[in-house]
C-alpha cells in the first residue's frame, strides 16, 4: 500500500512538473476553440454509446458520470 | 481505503457507502443553498441568449427479431451573462423483442414459464432459448449545472432521474475542475451517487428452482452506487489535447438480473431433476477503470482516439479502442464525415457458469453448493466491434442535421468443452444490431 501511494506521489508530481512545461499561449487557442476539439464533441452522441454499451457489456464507466440509471444491465 | 468483499464485506460498504453518501449529499445541499437554484434558473430562462437544442431519433435494431428500441431525445443547453451553462436533457425509450434468458440448448423443445404465472413460452430444439415477449418503457430526465467556483474553478452538479415499469433510478453528481499553467492544465475530480430500485414482475428466487417462484406483488430490491472519479486534461500543443481519468466504483445491493436462469445439466448435457433455477451475482461490486483520450487537430480534419482499461470484483477485465476521424469536405457548405471504429474485449465473471451441474453444483431436493451463478451472456468472455458512419452537415444560422449509421456485432466465448447432449456447439448468443440516430441542433 505504501508503495502504491509513494508511486501515485511520483506520478502526480512528473505530471504536474511536466504539466507547465506544455500547453500554448492564449493567442495560439484558435484550434482548441472548435467544437470539433471538444473532448465531447456531441452530447446526443456519447448518450446513445452509453445506453448501447452499457446495456450490452460488462464494463462502464471511464470517460464521466453514467446518467439516470437503467434497468438493462 | 475501503476494503470490500463479497459477502463479509457487506456492512462495512454499507458503512462506508452512507458515511460517503451523507458527505456528497451535505456537501450538494450546501451547494445548492449557495447556488441560489431559483434565481439561476431565473436568469437562464429569462436571458435574451438562445438555447442551443438538440433533437435526437435514436433506433436500436438487434437481428433475428431480437431487441429493438426506439428513443426520441432533446437536449438544451444554454449560457447566461455569468458564464453558468445549464444543461436539460429528457429521453423516451420503447423496447421490445426477444432477449436471451441464459438457458442452454436441448435436442428437444424447452418451456419456461414466467414468475408470478405470467404465461410461458417454448424454444424449438437446438435453438438458445430466449424470452420473447421482453417489453419495457423507459423516461429519462437529467439536468447539470456548470459555473464558475472562484478563480480558475468550476462547480458542475447535476441530477438524474429514470422510470421504467419494472426499475427506478436517481443520482445526484458534483465535480470541481481547476485551471493550472495558463489554461493549459485542467484537474477535476468529483462523485456521483446513485439509487435504484427494482421491482421485477413477480421476484426468482436465487439459486432456487423457476417453478416455485413467489406470485403477486413483491418487495422492491434495492441498490446504492458510489462513483468517484478524477482526472487531468492537457493542451500538449496547439494541435493535441489529451484527458486522463481514473475512476472508482463502488455498489451494494441487488444485481441478480430477475429474468435470467441457468440450467442444471446431467453428465450427458441433458437438463434434469429442477431444470432450471434462478441466477444469483454477488451483492456488491467494485469497479476501477483508467481513460485515456487524445483529439488531434490535423491541417483540417481531427482525431479523437480513446483508450479505457477495466477491472471490477467479479472477476471481469476489460479494455475498449475507439477511433474516430473527423473528415472535412468543403462539399455542401461545409459537409463532413466522420468514420467510427471501436473494439472491445472483456475476461468472463468469476460465476460465470453457463449451466450447473446435478451433483456437484447443484442437488434436486437439497440446493446449490455454489454462492452465485449466471449464464447471462453479457458476464462472459466476448469481443464487440462497432464501424459506423456519421455525416454532420452544418446549416445558416448556427444549424446543424447529423445521420449516423453504426454496426455493432458481439461475439461470445462458448465453453471449450460442451456435453455431446446439448445437440449443438453453440450456447451463448452472439449478437448483431444497427443503430442509426438522426440528429438536428439548433438555436431557439
Amino acid at each position: 500500500m505504501k508503495f502504491r501511494l509513494l508511486i501515485g506521489i511520483v506520478t502526480v508530481a512528473a505530471l504536474s512538473s511536466g504539466c507547465s512545461s506544455l500547453g500554448v499561449q492564449p493567442w495560439e487557442r484558435d484550434l482548441m476553440a472548435k467544437p470539433s476539439m471538444q473532448l465531447t464533441p456531441s452530447a446526443v452522441d456519447a448518450s446513445v454509446d452509453d445506453h448501447t454499451y452499457f446495456s450490452k457489456e460488462a464494463a462502464t464507466g471511464g470517460r464521466g458520470f453514467g446518467g439516470g440509471g437503467c434497468g438493462c444491465n | 481505503m475501503i476494503s470490500i468483499s463479497d459477502t463479509s464485506g457487506v456492512p462495512s460498504l454499507r458503512l462506508a457507502l452512507a458515511a460517503a453518501a451523507g458527505s456528497l449529499l451535505a456537501s450538494a445541499a450546501g451547494q445548492a443553498q449557495a447556488l441560489e437554484l431559483p434565481a439561476v434558473l431565473a436568469s437562464h430562462f429569462s436571458s435574451d441568449q438562445p438555447w442551443q437544442i438538440d433533437a435526437a431519433g435514436y433506433s436500436y435494431q438487434e437481428s433475428d427479431g431480437r431487441v429493438k428500441a426506439f428513443e426520441p431525445m432533446v437536449f438544451a443547453r444554454h449560457t447566461d451573462a455569468q458564464d453558468r451553462v445549464l444543461s436539460l436533457r429528457a429521453t423516451l425509450d420503447t423496447l421490445s423483442g426477444a432477449s436471451p434468458n441464459g438457458a442452454v440448448p436441448q435436442p428437444t423443445a424447452q418451456t419456461f414459464t414466467r414468475p408470478s404465472g405470467n404465461g410461458s413460452y417454448s424454444t424449438e430444439p437446438r435453438k438458445i432459448p430466449f424470452d420473447p415477449a421482453f417489453k419495457d418503457f423507459r423516461l429519462a430526465l437529467g439536468g447539470t449545472l456548470d459555473r464558475p467556483w472562484g478563480q480558475d474553478r468550476r462547480l458542475a452538479t447535476g441530477l438524474n432521474a429514470s422510470f421504467e415499469s419494472d426499475f427506478t433510478s436517481f443520482s445526484g453528481n458534483a465535480a470541481v475542475s481547476r485551471d493550472y499553467n495558463n489554461k493549459n492544465t485542467t484537474l477535476s475530480y468529483g462523485g456521483s451517487l446513485e439509487l435504484d430500485f427494482i421491482s421485477p414482475k413477480g421476484l426468482p428466487k436465487e439459486l432456487q428452482p423457476i417453478t416455485s417462484q413467489p406470485t403477486g406483488e413483491v418487495e422492491a430490491q434495492r441498490r446504492v452506487a458510489l462513483e468517484l472519479i478524477g482526472g487531468i486534461t492537457q493542451v500538449m500543443t496547439r494541435r493535441w489535447l489529451t484527458q486522463f481519468n481514473a475512476s472508482l466504483g463502488l455498489s451494494s445491493g441487488y444485481h441478480t438480473d430477475p429474468y435470467k436462469v441457468v440450467s442444471i445439466l446431467d453428465s450427458n448435457g441433458t437438463v434434469t431433476g429442477d431444470q432450471y433455477v434462478g441466477e444469483a451475482r454477488p451483492t456488491t461490486r467494485t469497479r476501477t477503470s483508467l481513460f485515456w483520450q487524445h483529439k488531434v487537430h490535423l491541417n483540417e480534419d481531427v482525431i479523437d482516439a480513446a483508450y479505457r482499461w477495466y477491472r471490477d470484483s467479479w472477476g471481469i477485465s476489460a479494455q475498449t479502442i475507439d477511433l474516430r476521424y473527423r473528415l472535412e469536405t468543403h462539399l455542401a457548405g461545409g459537409l463532413y464525415l466522420e468514420p467510427h471504429w471501436r473494439g472491445y474485449r472483456q475476461s468472463a465473471a468469476d460465476f460465470y457458469r453457463p449451466w450447473l451441474n446435478s451433483g456437484s453444483d447443484y442437488t434436486t431436493g437439497v440446493g446449490a453448493s455454489v454462492s452465485y451463478a449466471s449464464a447471462d451472456p453479457r458476464l462472459a468472455a466476448l469481443s464487440a466491434t462497432t464501424v459506423g458512419l456519421k455525416l454532420g452537415l452544418p446549416l445558416a444560422n448556427h444549424r446543424e442535421l447529423g445521420l449516423r449509421l453504426e454496426s455493432y456485432q458481439q461475439t461470445v466465448d462458448q465453453p471449450t468443452v460442451i456435453p455431446s447432449g446439448i445437440g449443438t456447439d453453440k450456447i451463448a448468443p452472439d449478437l448483431k444490431a444497427t443503430v442509426l440516430v438522426l440528429n438536428y441542433s439548433f438555436e431557439y
